[in-house]
């Protein structure tokens, strides 16, 4: 009996969707930024996206950080075309979660 | 009585007006606008023209006032719309007395398109060649009487003519700099029975970073000095058919300045000084062209 509440409990805890105050973050070296007035045109490009909470950009890193609004998944295609919009080129790109 | 009209196209600096980002200040630059953005510049141009080497003592000053919206229409492709207010003018001592010209006014639009040929991005650093070309219209007042008669063409606002012009800027940035080249040739063409000679211009510009000498996480403002150096060459006037012997040459400057570059917004300036001026006969001498003025990204 002890074995199957153990059970239950884990098959509750793995089935538990993700917390809503997760966010999804979208790290994304890009190359050619390289003065603050173009980072601010990378910056409003990547923040027209629909779910894009925040966007920061770190020049001397050569990195984006894309902050998605909770329960909105990143796409990265969507991503890279803004970057290359902006007139950059995106390059190699990581996903991981923050919590709020 | 005609300084030579290099001068104040000089001042205007079509051209220059058409960058729009961390950029040279008398040039374009082959950085991006982004598709689907605006950005706008603003800037005071005033040039100061004396040193008659003639017996009439000219002297020059034209104030223009320039306005600049770009718009991308895609990355590699950015349009641009050039408005000038200008203030022009011309006193010169004639039959033994001191007369003062001057006229004020809109000058003349241009339009231009820069298209993005060659980008060569790396990780803080980028290379770009992007030719361009357009077109100015005689949208300024040519026709400006005062009680002597029709004003001279170096004092109206507008030339009264259609011009087209075009070139090739390359730009190589990295954090810590900015170089930039140009060459450029203008068409002038004739109105009301005045010529005015085409002109061909080579460009380079340098830009440093003073400030920060480190640079931190996120995104800091830069405090670049300037150094740019412009090349002028202008062929002589013709007037009602005729070569004008006092018109035209060629004219080195040497400008330097500073910029301050944040991620909205841009505060500018430079000093053009002459260094060479070979011009023809007694053609007008430069004094200096100060530039100074704003570039807001919105």
């Amino acid at each position: 009996m002890k074995r199957i509440v153990l059970v239950l409990i884990a098959v509750f805890w793995l089935s538990m969707p993700a917390w809503p105050a997760d966010h999804e973050v979208v790290d994304v070296s890009v190359t050619g930024l390289a003065c603050p007035f173009c980072a601010f045109s990378v910056e409003k490009s990547l923040s027209k996206l629909s779910g894009v909470d925040s966007v920061t950009v770190n020049l001397a890193a050569h990195q984006v950080r894309v902050i998605m609004q909770a329960e909105h998944t990143a796409d990265l295609q969507q991503i890279k075309q803004a970057i290359v919009n902006a007139g950059f080129t995106p390059g190699e790109v990581s996903r991981s979660t923050a919590q709020e | 009585m005609r300084p030579s009209l290099a001068l104040e196209r000089i001042a205007v600096g079509i051209l220059a007006a058409g960058s729009a980002w961390g950029a040279p200040v008398t040039i374009n630059t082959a950085l991006p606008v982004g598709g689907g953005e605006f950005v706008a510049r603003g800037m005071v141009v005033v040039s100061q023209s004396g040193e008659d080497p003639g017996a009439t003592d000219r002297d020059h000053s034209a104030t223009s006032l320039v306005t600049v919206l770009g718009y991308g229409v895609t990355h590699k492709l950015a349009l641009f719309g050039v408005l000038p207010y200008v203030d022009k003018k011309l006193d010169f001592t004639e039959a033994g007395g001191r007369i003062s010209r001057s006229a004020s006014g809109l000058g003349d639009v241009s339009v231009f398109a820069r298209y993005t040929l060659v980008q060569h991005d790396q990780p803080g650093r980028t290379f770009r060649i992007a030719p361009f070309a357009g077109v100015k219209a005689p949208t300024g007042d040519d026709d400006i009487r005062d009680i002597f008669g029709r004003l001279p063409p170096s004092v109206q606002p507008g030339s009264g003519a259609w011009d087209v012009f075009g070139g090739i800027v390359a730009t190589y940035q990295t954090l810590a700099l900015q170089t930039d080249g140009q060459v450029s040739y203008r068409v002038n063409n004739k109105a009301n029975g005045f010529d005015p000679g085409d002109e061909l211009r080579l460009d380079g510009s340098l830009q440093y970073r003073l400030w920060p000498r480190q640079l931190g996480g996120g995104v800091p403002s830069f405090l670049y000095g300037v150094l740019e150096t412009n090349l002028v060459h202008r062929g002589r006037n013709e007037v009602n058919g005729d070569d004008d012997a006092n018109s035209g040459g060629t004219t080195v400057f040497l400008s330097p300045g500073l910029q301050y570059v944040s991620k909205r917004w841009i505060v500018e300036g430079v000093v053009q000084f002459p260094v060479v001026q070979n011009l023809h006969g007694s053609a007008l001498e430069n004094d200096y062209v100060l530039r100074a003025g704003v570039r807001i990204n919105f």
